[in-house]
């Protein structure tokens, strides 16, 4: 074994370190220690040692620091790793590692080298146009504002940070008293948290094949954040955790969510989120539609429906949301204004990307060396420029020549969509790589025209993405997802209108919804016994999914008083609630998910038959209460019962004299007093 | 100390080179997803290395240049004493910065800009201390070519002594004084510079 010395300056620190290292000539581990762990510290100790004896003049250690701190803060992101590799493993799988370039040739390799780096260099015009790129390329996670004093921990390092800071997985970001940062997701969503709180990335994930399909996952450690999801495309999730919950995403939502010591609290402002306890034996998810509030215990004994508590939040709206509520607001017209600034930047650079889709046919990395390929490349890239200088139309109030373009649009895509298979005959693997890119590409423009609605300006652009149909022709599933994805985006309008008290544009919105759903219903019921069979169970679920959203839709025609079309709403609900029944019981045979048996009984109980009871009670206590004119109805907050509020909770204080009388009046917990 | 997600390094921070030796031999018999985990092992340390000597524009592209190359020579690789596939990847981006800066004919001239493009493909700063490390980088731009490979690989990319020294083609104790050396040039330009540090 090998002795180790240290030169020593004689202080305290060096006696210490000669000590270690005299132990270390003999490595003395205690017994207790399993053998693979003993190798592991020695070879730790060891190393620590090797580095002791290296210890630096004063000074030193600051510069040291510093650089570590330059290198811990340096890196990639996930988009470029991806990248990256994914030319790397082509480059593999295409060579053979035998070819040997420039061994007996010194001067070629530096040829090669040169050249190597002049054509990889140039690939960034290759494969996709330009505008995929910079929309690829924007996406990143980062901190969008500060305000007091917010740090990252990234790998145990403490970071400062400012706006733009780029985040990884596997921060934490973490803000002091007084503090507030917003952190902006790679999916366009956002995150604000509260002071004293800290947030660690687990996941930040789009898929190379589908830069639009994202997962991010956070875990809120401690504190109070609000997190708004914008319109994520199908597959995608964005999903909030601490140590008792985790709150999912699959849609859009806004909710605010609270860490306290065993609990964690939610509440959602907008659309739906599907909680679950995090630890649990049984998979227990249960839905929150906007207005309702979680209350999830961390009680590890007992997993069950009851640790996740469910309720109508019938708390005031506090400071902390309704903040969070208008920069909700202005995070939508953000977006809005981005995606038409990079609409510009494209189309000023429009000469440059007519020129390199030209370029492709002499470039020798181009896929595209079949002429008809080629041509319907460049026309989908034209028609794609039309359909952004027409956004840029709209913008202006230019609405008639906005349109012409718009038509191009639509009709090349559905040109190419008739050619394809056509194409697929000559060349199957490169026509479905241009394929799979225009459906990218439509992805990625549905995402962003997610946050346009009927009252905005750019709205002809997003109901003409709507109309095109692309790449459906061999499959029905992808049809009915189709049609599925419409009808959201269509319910999203509906809400958005009803938000903003624009009632008839809303109903407008709600006929075409319905008159889309009944599309949808008549190919799943033609298609029932063929392909989409596999798929029923996920049917059902995105139509419980949209049957929450009517719910959420309801009560807000019910709180602004538009009575009429809540009763439209009620009316497509009771059906789809019965059809729903009906279909699941022709599939008694099969084995029905739970997981869908209980997010049925979940809207069910919760949502449906409540607030309907609710309603049919109230109409029916007011009926009766006309006849006894002496008495009157007084809510738990001793106010007046107020009936054209509709505002019923669960205690009423009636006078007890009236109780018999008032047998409707029984269906809720009544507290009797004297009047 | 780092524990990556898939163990690839132990709790001293060194990497598992037996891991990479068999990943090695796989790849060399042509198994593509071997490449991919050496890639993976490596890629953020290269990336680093070539990022601080070389223009960051170009950063990316030499980078993927490295395993490019790293796959068309990998037949050519062997273990040997005192060498292992770390030492020859990172010799091979070496070479790289190194015929980069002879094919622009230029300096290395580090941006000294603190707020990046988030549409560029730019590591992130932390703005606290973006002084400090801008006056770093400017010094060490200054530095020798040894001093500037030996404080990259050490201290930014937080390789271990003996794999800096396999590296760099010097024994550890040499590996030492060159360090020491560098940092005291460092320190030396950094307060001619009249930078804090």
């Amino acid at each position: 074994m090998r002795k180790y010395f240290i030169k020593t300056r004689f202080n305290q620190e060096d006696a210490e370190l000669r000590k270690l290292a005299d132990r270390l000539s003999e490595p003395d581990l205690k017994a207790e220690l399993p053998e693979t762990d003993q190798v592991l510290m020695k070879a730790h100790l060891m190393r620590q040692f090797s580095q002791a004896d290296e210890k630096l003049p004063r000074g030193f250690d600051k510069v040291v620091n510093c650089f570590k701190n330059m290198g811990a803060s340096t890196g990639l992101n996930q988009y470029q790793k991806i990248r990256i590799k994914d030319r790397v493993l082509d480059f593999a799988e295409a060579n053979d590692p035998q070819i040997v370039i420039g061994r007996f040739l010194p001067r070629l390799r530096f040829v090669m080298a040169a050249l190597m780096i002049m054509v990889l260099g140039l690939s960034s015009f290759t494969l996709v146009p330009n505008e995929f790129d910079i929309a690829r390329a924007a996406k990143w996670t980062f901190i969008e504002a500060v305000e007091g004093e917010v740090y990252v921990n990234r790998g145990g390092i403490l970071l400062a940070v400012s706006e733009e800071f780029n985040l990884r997985e596997g921060d934490i970001v973490i803000t002091q008293d007084d503090s507030f940062v917003v952190i902006r997701f790679l999916d366009d969503s956002v995150t604000r948290l509260d002071n004293n709180s800290s947030l660690r990335i687990n996941k930040l994930y789009f898929s190379p094949e589908n830069f639009a399909k994202t997962e991010v996952n956070v875990k809120l450690e401690e504190g109070q954040a609000w997190t708004r999801v914008i319109n994520l495309v199908e597959d995608s999730e964005f999903v909030v955790e601490t140590d008792d919950a985790k709150a999912s995403v699959q849609d859009r939502a806004s909710f605010e969510i609270v860490k306290e010591d065993v609990s964690t609290s939610l509440i959602v402002f907008d659309n739906v989120v599907d909680v679950s306890k995090k630890e649990g034996m049984i998979d227990n998810v249960k839905p929150v539609v906007s207005g309702f509030k979680a209350e999830i215990s961390s009680d590890k004994l007992v997993a069950s429906n009851h640790d996740i508590l469910v309720e109508e939040s019938k708390d005031q709206v506090s400071e902390w949301a309704e903040l969070n509520i208008n920069l909700d607001e202005d995070h939508r017209e953000k977006l809005l204004a981005e995606s038409k600034v990079e609409n510009q930047k494209v189309l000023a650079e429009d000469k440059t990307l007519i020129k390199a889709a030209s370029d492709f046919k002499s470039n020798t990395f181009a896929i595209f060396n079949d002429p008809d390929l080629e041509l319907t490349k460049n026309q989908f890239v034209e028609a794609h420029i039309g359909f952004l200088r027409a956004q840029n139309l709209l913008n202006d109030g230019k609405r008639t020549e906005a349109l012409a373009y718009l038509y191009d649009y639509k009709n090349t895509i559905n040109e190419i969509d008739l050619k394809l298979p056509e194409l697929m005959v000559k060349d199957r693997e490169k026509t479905r790589v241009l394929e799979n890119m225009i459906k990218e590409s439509l992805a990625l423009q549905r995402k962003k025209m997610e946050l346009v609605f009927p009252d905005d300006k750019l709205y002809p652009a997003k109901k003409n993405l709507m109309e095109i149909d692309f790449g459906f022709r061999e499959s029905v599933v992808a049809k009915v997802d189709n049609l599925v994805a419409k009808a959201k985006t269509r319910l999203a309008e509906v809400e958005h209108l009803v938000n903003r008290s624009k009632f008839d544009e809303a109903r407008s919105a709600f006929e075409v919804y319905l008159r889309e759903l009944d599309q949808l219903v008549a190919l799943v019921d033609l298609n029932k016994e063929g392909e989409i069979q596999a798929d029923v169970f996920d049917l059902f679920s995105e139509q419980i999914n949209q049957l929450k959203s009517l719910n959420a839709i309801e009560r807000k025609l019910r709180f602004m008083e538009d009575f009429e079309m809540a009763s439209m709403v009620r009316d497509v609900i009771d059906v789809n609630i019965d059809k729903l029944m009906l279909i699941l019981s022709e599939y008694k045979d099969k084995e029905v998910p739970f997981r869908l048996i209980q997010e049925l009984e979940s809207l069910v109980d919760n949502y449906v038959y409540e607030q309907k009871r609710k309603f049919e009670v109230s109409i029916e206590l007011k009926d009766k209460m006309q006849d006894y004119p002496e008495y009157k109805l007084i809510s738990e907050d001793q106010k007046l019962f107020d009936f054209d509020k509709e505002n019923i909770t669960e205690s009423i204080i009636v006078d007890k004299k009236s109780t018999a009388e008032i047998e409707s009046a029984r269906v809720l917990d009544f507290e009797l007093e004297d009047k | 100390m780092i524990i990556n997600e898939n163990n690839r390094q132990n709790l001293s921070g060194d990497l598992d080179h037996n891991l990479i030796e068999r990943l090695v031999m796989e790849a060399q018999n042509g198994k593509v997803s071997a490449f991919g985990e050496i890639y993976d092992i490596y890629v953020e340390k290269i990336y680093r290395y070539i990022y601080f000597r070389a223009e960051k524009a170009d950063a990316l592209d030499i980078t993927e240049n490295t395993f490019l190359k790293a796959w068309e020579n990998l037949k050519k690789y062997k273990k040997r004493e005192g060498s292992t596939f770390t030492s020859w990847i990172f010799r091979i981006a070496h070479n790289l910065v190194v015929d980069h800066h002879r094919f622009k004919k230029d300096t290395v001239a580090i941006d000294p800009s603190i707020s990046d493009q988030k549409n560029e493909s730019n590591p992130e700063f932390v703005t606290e201390q973006a002084i400090s490390r801008d006056g770093i980088k400017k010094a060490l731009q200054k530095l020798k070519k040894p001093y500037q490979e030996v404080l990259t690989l050490a201290y930014l990319n937080e390789l271990s002594n003996t794999e800096v020294a396999r590296i760099l083609g010097k024994s550890e104790g040499g590996l030492r004084v060159l360090k020491h050396r560098a940092l005291q040039e460092m320190k030396k330009l950094l307060e001619e510079m009249n930078i804090n540090y």
